[in-house]
């Protein structure tokens, strides 16, 4: 497995710092974050990203509407949904927005890791 | 009810036990993210006329057909333990830090209302939780009439918090945006 180029969303940045430190401790990169959905939008263009942790809940735009635009820009576009929400309605909603991925909050460093790279080895390999 | 479909919040029962296993996910998440012992808890209504926030209270909206209005206050002793641990080995500026007291109190409130909606899921309702709004201050808040306030007391070893819940939420929403301009 290489070394993936994450970006990560959220817009607590308490979330932000912590899932960084998981990030690179599983032996990946933190290319950019961002705390909004149109910020995400913008880094993902300047950083073209392996792969996205995107959190649901966000004030302006949530996460299942900022992965419909970055899928819309990049079909190719690996998101991986950071959320709370327990609710099977959201994981399929999650699914319907594009995601590849869901992860409940809170995390845990090693199935943060497995996440990400079973997500990158099942959709993203074909594409890099 | 509405229709057929019977929202959890609608129903005295159904508020209860949803307090219930908010206080039970709330005291798991202390032990598990703060490595803070619980000591005792209490769930009832609330008799008084007000609502007592302590120094530092994190508020969402969960809907589901109704609205319910949920808030986590903490002492400071309690909030500031929780931050030194959901922080461990993280760079924190000094002058930030209050910031990231606060997102932990948020976080708290948004992880464990999240984790337990699938407990009371129905086919076909989706919830929609809102993001937290944090109150920084210890202020009382009047009861409307037709509200209807549950409270869970959870006592730590690093002081205690309370869980408010009331019922409809529509009524508070007006309030908690004003005092937050305010």
């Amino acid at each position: 497995m290489k070394a993936l180029r994450v970006l990560i969303v959220d817009d607590s940045k308490i979330t932000v710092k912590r899932l960084s430190d998981m990030v690179k401790n599983a032996g990946h990169n933190v290319v950019s974050t961002a705390t909004s959905g149109m910020l995400a939008l913008t880094e993902y263009e300047k950083c073209k990203p392996d792969i996205v942790t995107m959190d649901i809940t966000m004030p302006d735009m949530d996460g299942l509407e900022t992965t419909k635009k970055l899928i819309e820009y990049d079909p190719n576009t690996l998101v991986v949904m950071m959320t709370s929400h327990s609710q099977e309605q959201m994981v399929l909603d999650a699914i319907e927005a594009g995601a590849k991925g869901y992860l409940l909050k809170p995390f845990d460093a090693g199935r943060l890791k497995v996440v990400l790279e079973e997500t990158y080895e099942k959709y993203g390999e074909k594409n890099a | 009810m509405t229709g057929n479909t019977a929202f959890v919040f609608e129903s005295d029962s159904g508020a209860r036990t949803f307090m219930e296993v908010i206080v039970e996910r709330t005291k798991a998440f202390l032990a598990e993210e703060g490595a803070i012992a619980e000591l005792s808890d209490a769930i009832g209504f609330l008799e008084s006329q007000s609502l007592v926030l302590k120094s530092m209270t994190a508020i969402l909206t969960v809907e589901d057909g109704a609205k319910m209005v949920l808030a986590f206050s903490f002492d400071r002793e309690l909030i500031d333990r929780l931050f030194e641990q959901y922080s461990l080995g993280i760079e924190i500026p000094e002058d930030e830090k209050e910031m990231y007291v606060e997102e932990t109190a948020g976080d708290m409130i948004n992880i464990v209302v999240g984790n337990v909606l699938a407990r009371f899921q129905q086919p076909g309702i989706a919830f929609k939780i809102s993001t937290p709004l944090i109150i920084n201050e210890a202020k009382s808040i009047s009861k409307y009439k037709n509200t209807r306030f549950y409270s869970a007391q959870i006592n730590t070893e690093a002081g205690s918090m309370m869980v408010y819940c009331v019922t409809p939420g529509e009524l508070y929403n007006k309030h908690f945006k004003r005092e937050k301009v305010l």
